[in-house]
């Protein structure tokens, strides 16, 4: 199975916006990132990193869902394109696959 | 809450520099994040980190364009011509940039040798009035010099070298 050239970072940003659907904005992703993997991450970062994934394709933006606590300003909503799903489905069967290998090997720290 | 406002100055800094289409979302997500900030640290650090996340927001697809250049446009047609160019007149390009390299390869090794053979000897004060004596050689039908000569010469150097006070 060939995997997709994606970084880490990136990797993680499409997976909180796939968890945060429909509601994926930028400020959303930094939560989410920040709640489930510790990372302190910057506005700045995570646009970037959306940017570049919609640029390859993997996301889809709409502008939309203003709220008072933003002063009334709309929020770029990130969607997941189907190819975005697809990679997110391979990358996960290769780690799976992998660390299943790992799992079942003998590692010396368990005796 | 409503009376929880984010740092005018840096409110203009990122509408000075940000494009269109990105301002409203950068101000929004910025101030949602302040928001949180001005609850969980209070204001002063809010602020702080307001500054710091909008300076943060300077990033090359954020930025407006006020001009593109001509000239910068032009170089990725320049940089494809002048390939086509090279790759048609094979021989020729070949010639040139060969030519080309062997000849700055030969300055470069030319200065390093005269670099090289003008560097002896430059510890010594009056190091320009320094000779050599070397020596000569006779023999029947042919003539062998050496850079050489015996250490006895040294106190009474004569003939052309009578004008030099010390020898070596």
């Amino acid at each position: 199975m060939k995997q997709e050239q994606i970084s880490s970072q990136e990797e993680i940003v499409l997976l909180a916006v796939g968890s945060l659907q429909p509601e994926a904005y930028a400020y959303g992703v930094i939560k989410e990132v920040k709640e489930n993997a510790g990372l302190n991450w910057s506005l700045g970062t995570v646009h970037t990193i959306l940017y570049r994934l919609e640029h390859k394709g993997l996301l889809k933006s709409e502008m939309g869902g203003s709220s008072s606590k933003r002063g009334g300003r709309s929020k770029r909503l990130y969607k997941l394109s189907a190819q975005g799903y697809k990679t997110m489905e391979d990358l996960m069967n290769v780690r799976q696959a992998m660390w299943s290998k790992v799992s079942t090997n003998n590692l010396s720290f368990f005796i | 809450m409503n009376t929880v406002r984010p740092p005018k100055l840096a409110q203009q800094l990122l509408r000075y520099f940000c494009a269109e289409e990105w301002l409203d979302e950068v101000l929004g997500d910025l101030q949602e994040q302040y928001i949180d900030k001005v609850e969980s640290k209070g204001k002063f650090r809010a602020s702080i980190s307001y500054w710091w996340h909008s300076i943060r927001l300077l990033r090359p697809h954020i930025i407006k364009r006020k001009h593109r250049s001509t000239r910068v446009m032009m170089t990725r047609n320049h940089l494809k011509i002048s390939y086509r160019n090279l790759s048609k007149n094979k021989i020729y390009s070949a010639i040139n940039i060969l030519g080309l390299a062997v000849g700055i390869a030969s300055v470069m090794l030319i200065g390093i040798y005269v670099n090289y053979e003008t560097s002896y000897d430059k510890f010594f004060d009056d190091s320009d009035q320094i000779s050599r004596i070397a020596l000569n050689r006779v023999y029947p039908g042919r003539v062998k010099t050496f850079g050489t000569s015996s250490i006895m010469l040294a106190p009474h150097p004569k003939g052309k070298l009578s004008t030099s006070r010390r020898s070596y």
